[in-house]
């Protein structure tokens, strides 16, 4: 018998990454994905092990040369939306993607900001990222996101606070504003860490 | 994400060498982590997100290139360019030069 369970994680990779291996390792192993539910079916505990990977910032043609890379590796790859879908019509922007990576467009990307990659657990090392240059340049893309996002809401406020256009309350928009600031400060924090690790060794 | 290739003084990242030196002869995403893992004697082992980083940007320079479509595999394979062996050229004396000064370097002192 099959488990369906919902959750909604936000932008809480970790957290995310955190429960499913939970999940896989009490013997629930994640077979698919949807905007709110996570499918489960029984496996022995402990024999699947998972990384949650953030790739909104990819173009969609990126983000599926990426995913044929990682089965090309031996991975099952599934994909889960990061936020909850907002978009209009066919077309939605990403304020966070690069390049291309920024409009989106139904079917393909949207909804598919991040990759859920299993791996048979056999005793080796899963690292996604191997060297502190790639795990610079990921937690770089994941600030991105957050900058662009806190840059959307910080424009809300001007426009409120100097042509009185919107309507949204300031009591929103500063507990947005902080609420952003803090994985900002976070993945900065990871950053800088890494960066100065990177000064010795490669 | 862009990886940094050459740190200040023109080297080549470790990752960047080896998946160089992979890609001399065509290779997938799999062969080239098989490579550096075999070759490294298990010493390197690239993480997938990593490799996939390392050969994204060195497509975008033209050190390597992807081979044109050979039907319905949808594994991409790629192959250096004449541009990545002059990098690997350079990096080789690079190394040599570092070596033979750390050599040297160590040699005198255990004299003197």
């Amino acid at each position: 018998m099959g488990r369906i369970e919902f959750r909604y994680f936000m932008g809480f990779l970790d957290t995310q990454e955190k429960w499913i291996n939970e999940m896989a390792a009490n013997g629930w192993r994640l077979v698919k994905t949807s905007t709110l539910f996570y499918e489960f079916e029984p496996c022995e505990p402990g024999s699947y092990e998972y990384r949650v990977e953030f790739v909104g910032a990819l173009s969609y043609g990126k983000m599926r040369d990426y995913k044929d890379l990682l089965s090309g590796l031996g991975y099952r790859v599934l994909t889960k939306n990061l936020n909850l879908n907002m978009s209009f019509g066919k077309v939605r922007w990403r304020p966070f993607g690069r390049g291309s990576g920024q409009i989106v467009t139904s079917p393909g990307g949207y909804n598919k900001e991040i990759l859920i990659i299993e791996k048979k657990a056999d005793g080796e090392s899963f690292e996604v990222h191997s060297n502190y240059d790639d795990l610079i340049a990921y937690y770089q893309s994941i600030r991105g996101m957050y900058v662009a996002l806190l840059s959307i809401v910080v424009a809300f406020w001007a426009l409120r606070f100097f042509a009185s256009i919107g309507s949204i309350p300031y009591a929103v928009l500063a507990i947005a504003m902080v609420l952003l600031l803090i994985p900002i400060v976070l993945y900065s924090r990871r950053i800088s860490m890494y960066k100065r690790l990177g000064m010795t060794n490669e | 994400m862009g990886i940094r290739d050459n740190i200040r003084g023109g080297a080549l990242t470790e990752t960047t060498l080896l998946v160089l030196l992979a890609l001399y002869r065509p290779n997938h995403g799999y062969g080239v982590s098989q490579f550096v893992v075999q070759k490294t004697g298990g010493r390197v082992r690239l993480g997938a997100g990593t490799l996939y980083g390392a050969i994204d940007n060195l497509s975008r320079k033209k050190w390597i290139a992807p081979l044109k479509d050979e039907g319905c595999t949808r594994r991409k394979e790629y192959v250096i360019t004449d541009v990545g062996k002059q990098m690997v050229e350079k990096e080789l004396r690079r190394l040599n030069e570092v070596m033979r000064l750390a050599a040297r370097t160590v040699k005198e002192n255990e004299n003197g």
